[in-house]
């Protein structure tokens, strides 16, 4: 097994503890998260998904238990220094990350994290130039304002100001929501393409189909509670545990059950369109062969 | 999520006070803080101070949520008494220096101050954990009504007033969002000197300004869409209905000012 990038230890996290307004967010969870993989965080609403990977970032900590992060070991005594380090090696997509531009161009706004890590203005140029050819955005509007790109560019842009700090973890928060299709296939695919030259992707998704398509490993929240860890095959394959955490699987997985119900036999639970096609061309074959 | 929680926040206990009317509760905060400058010995302040134990009591919000309230403006209360402690003449005189000295009187009048400090901030305190922002704003429209004759456009500013305490949580959270994100591009927000933090904010305030005009745009387009119209006469999902414990609680503030300006004399 590959060393493990990213350990929970017994993590647990609690909002505004000892007020009236407390809230448990996170309970006694204990997982790992292994090294170049790309893990898929899922879980209905308020499960607790964003607090998990802000712990990994550091930007909350732990209540009790710790989380190892490359050589950090971030408990609630963590310090701040500590944590300024941590950040060189975690990048954080936020929600709607195109929320945290403001630079006059796009080029000072991707520059703005290596500079921020202690960088020489040129190899944070030198930086910015890379992730910004990574998120193929076209040379020309480096030197436009971020606030006149299209919605679609603009999400680029903001993470590729995550990307030029080159992070060794990186952590993506519901990337494509409010995205059209195109835009959401573009994310992903770089999300991909970053996992396999060796980042660790962490990506919260609410999107089942994402999720199959992408994921080697998922971990299932509910109500702050780790109930799955895990292959996408081995988790759409437990129906009840999806009801459970109240989540639906992919849209090819369900459309297979349902044939499934009607007396259809599968080899293989289809997990993507792909895979349906491939699996029905197989069934029908055997039909003909009957026939 | 963490910025939820702050100073005046509403609290919902449905307490006893939770049900009043909110024009009792904004009548009654002033009226406080108007007689606050009434009492003037050790009794009329131990009468208020009481008064206030028996309101947080009765609100069922912890103390500790009030002391938060006060605890930030501790410095400014406590630099007003020192100036007050220091450069107050009458009374007898205990300590002096250059121009600087202390006198009994200078003692008591500074303590009184701290408490009428701490008074003020407390009751506005009681009125806005028992009352939620959109009853403040209902409450402060009906009382304003007759400004209207004057062609004041109340309601008009009453909507306003309730969209800006509305939105108050939001942006908080917001700010501690774009923070977070800014942290998580390695800014540092605690180092360097006062110039440098201030150069600092910047990455923080213009996305914020970004936002919340779109949000402001978005908001007057779904107001405009549900028929919203400045100045046409607009109806309450909930009106505003002048219960029995509203006379009590009326009956108690005369009571209370009557026993205050007895005890005054004492």
């Amino acid at each position: 097994m590959a060393q493990p990038a990213v350990v929970f230890k017994k993590v647990a996290y609690t909002y505004n503890a000892q007020t009236a307004f407390s809230f448990k967010a996170l309970q006694d969870i204990s997982a790992e998260i292994e090294k170049g993989s790309l893990t898929a965080i899922i879980g209905h609403t308020g499960s607790g998904k964003s607090t998990l990977t802000k712990l990994v970032d550091g930007l909350l900590l732990p209540d009790h238990g710790s989380i190892q992060v490359g050589n950090f070991n971030l408990t609630h005594e963590s310090g701040h220094d500590e944590l300024l380090k941590l950040h060189r090696e975690v990048g954080y997509v936020f929600q709607f990350p195109e929320k945290q531009l403001f630079s006059d161009t796009v080029l000072q706004d991707v520059e703005f994290g290596p500079l921020n890590l202690g960088k020489s203005a040129k190899e944070a140029k030198q930086m910015a130039l890379v992730a910004l050819d990574t998120i193929h955005l076209p040379a020309d509007l480096y030197d436009h304002s971020p606030f006149e790109l299209s919605g679609g560019q603009m999400r680029r842009v903001a993470i590729a100001g995550v990307l030029a700090m080159q992070p060794q973890i990186l952590i993506m928060d519901e990337p494509t929501a409010g995205l059209d299709p195109q835009g959401q296939t573009e994310i992903l695919e770089l999300a991909h393409s970053l996992h396999e030259q060796g980042t660790t992707v962490i990506l919260v998704s609410h999107q089942m189909d994402q999720v199959a398509r992408y994921a080697d490993t998922v971990l299932v929240l509910n109500h702050g509670q780790l109930v799955f860890t895990g292959t996408p095959r081995n988790l759409f394959s437990q129906l009840q545990l999806l009801k459970q955490a109240e989540l639906e699987p992919p849209l090819a997985t369900a459309f297979a059950q349902s044939m499934a119900d009607q007396g259809w036999h599968f080899d293989h639970l289809p997990l993507t369109v792909t895979d349906l096609g491939n699996e029905l061309v197989k069934q029908l074959q055997k039909e003909g062969q009957h026939e | 999520m963490n910025s939820k929680v702050f100073f005046g926040l509403y609290v919902p206990t449905n307490s006893i006070l939770h049900r009043l009317d909110p024009r009792m509760k904004i009548i009654a905060c002033f009226w406080y803080v108007v007689i606050v400058f009434l009492a003037n010995n050790v009794l009329t302040n131990v009468l208020l101070g009481l008064f206030l134990l028996f309101l947080i009591w009765l609100s069922k919000v912890s103390l500790k949520m009030y002391w938060q309230g006060i605890k930030p403006l501790m410095w400014v209360i406590l630099l007003t008494a020192a100036v007050q402690l220091f450069f107050s003449t009458g009374g007898q005189p205990i300590w002096q220096w250059h121009f600087l000295n202390i006198t009994s009187l200078g003692i008591i009048q500074s303590i009184y101050l701290i408490f009428r400090f701490a008074f003020i901030i407390t009751i506005s305190t009681v009125l806005t954990v028992t009352t939620t922002t959109l009853q403040l704003a209902a409450g402060i429209e009906s009382l304003l009504k007759p400004l209207s004759y004057l062609k004041v456009p109340v309601s008009q500013l009453a909507m306003m007033l309730s969209i800006a305490l509305r939105f108050i949580p939001t942006i908080m959270d917001e700010i501690q969002t774009i923070m977070d994100a800014q942290r998580a591009r390695g800014m540092d927000f605690s180092a360097g000197n006062l110039f440098q933090r201030a150069k600092r904010l910047v990455p923080v305030m213009i996305p914020l300004f970004v936002s919340s005009f779109k949000r402001a745009d978005d908001l007057a387009l779904a107001m405009e869409a549900r028929g919203y119209q400045p100045g046409a006469p607009r109806t309450a999902y909930r009106q505003l209905r002048w219960h029995m414990n509203d006379n009590w609680a009326f009956l108690t503030y005369v009571v209370l000012t009557v026993a205050l300006i007895v005890l005054r004399q004492i």
